[in-house]
């Protein structure tokens, strides 16, 4: 009876060590998943990032799917960014550049990156930028391109598929060119 | 006359004029400074919130430009009426879940909640059961017969003793 008693408690004993280990394994799971869901990989070139809506600080809404057809120049940005400030004169010179053709084939969007409203405003005055920017609300763009760091720029081709990134600033107006003239001459995926 | 007249006049401008600033400049200074959000109401949202561009660090100790401007952010929205809870969503729609020092209560988050307090209260419930778990009571001179119950071959022992004896018997 006594010896009865005695297994029974042991399988009692396993059962709640088996139990403790499955729920401990389970929680360290869900832990893991959790964190690597918040670190994914930089996307990779010849991926299509996805679309976003990309309201400007004049409040015209762009919507990435309608620029199919044309190259797209991503920029992010941040006013607080020490390297942003050069970076941003040259693809404003780019910018200018690629816009002298009546039917331009390329679009430049310029994203705040954690920024205030009133610091982004006043740098894109201050620099002189034209292009349409915007800020990125609640992450959601530099989230679907990982960003990690500014600046940080994608280039597009006309059917949407990532084919150029700088992590970094440009370094001259020639970059930024050579880059858009690759994108425009790579074949459409 | 004339001047000692002028002169009491101009002392009593004076004092006029001591007198006014000292029921109306208080006022003007203390109306300046209700409007001013003061540093500890605003590091009180701002170390509820965290720096969105670094790893783990509160805005109210955060030293980045970034961060500064984030804290005047919070001063000019405290200075134009908001409440802390509408600031907070402001950065939310703004930046993000991630700027908040403590997330929100929807999804896989609740895990963080309630995982704790169950894990606590399930462990002291474990400890409580081996702790508190009925002990038989063992007798101070244990039955014979218990003990060889338990032992095949203590048992095994006696019955071979209790054939040798029953044969020592017959033999003898």
């Amino acid at each position: 009876m006594a010896m009865r008693k005695r297994n029974d408690s042991k399988i009692t004993n396993k059962f709640w060590a088996v139990a403790v280990f499955i729920g401990v394994t389970a929680i360290l799971v869900l832990v893991g998943l959790r964190l690597f869901q918040d670190r994914d990989p930089r996307i990779a070139l010849g991926e299509k990032p996805g679309d976003f809506l990309l309201e400007t600080f004049s409040g015209q809404v762009i919507d990435t799917t309608d620029l199919r057809g044309k190259v797209v120049v991503i920029n992010f940005w941040a006013s607080w960014c020490n390297t942003c400030d050069e970076e941003a004169m040259l693809l404003e010179a780019a910018w200018q550049l690629t816009q002298k053709e009546e039917n331009a084939e390329v679009i430049f969007l310029g994203v705040a990156y954690m920024d205030t409203e009133t610091a982004s405003r006043a740098f894109l005055l201050d620099y002189g930028i034209t292009y349409p920017n915007g800020p990125d609300l609640r992450s959601e763009i530099s989230r679907k391109y990982q960003v990690h760091s500014v600046p940080e720029t994608y280039i597009l081709d006309r059917g949407g598929t990532l084919r150029f990134v700088k992590i970094g600033p440009f370094a001259s107006l020639n970059e930024v060119l050579s880059a858009i003239e690759t994108t425009l001459e790579s074949p459409i995926n | 006359m004339f001047l000692n007249l002028l002169k009491l006049r101009s002392r009593q401008f004076i004092l006029l004029m001591i007198v006014g600033m000292c029921i109306f400049l208080p006022n003007e200074i203390v109306m300046a400074q209700a409007l001013m959000p003061s540093d500890d109401e605003v590091n009180h949202i701002a170390r509820q919130l965290y720096c969105p561009v670094c790893e783990n660090i509160s805005l109210d100790v955060c030293s980045l430009d970034a961060c500064q401007q984030w804290r005047d952010l919070i001063r000019q929205q405290l200075a134009d009426g908001r409440t802390e809870q509408e600031i907070k969503s402001y950065f939310v729609a703004q930046y993000g879940d991630r700027v908040l020092g403590e997330p929100p209560r929807r999804g896989l988050n609740w895990l963080l909640y309630l995982l704790p307090p169950v894990i606590i209260l399930t462990g002291l419930g474990v400890m409580y059961a081996k702790l508190h778990r009925p002990t038989l009571a063992q007798p101070a001179h244990p039955d014979k017969r218990t003990i060889l119950s338990e032992d095949p071959y203590l048992e095994k022992v006696a019955f071979d003793l209790e054939n040798v004896k029953q044969h020592g018997n017959e033999k003898a």
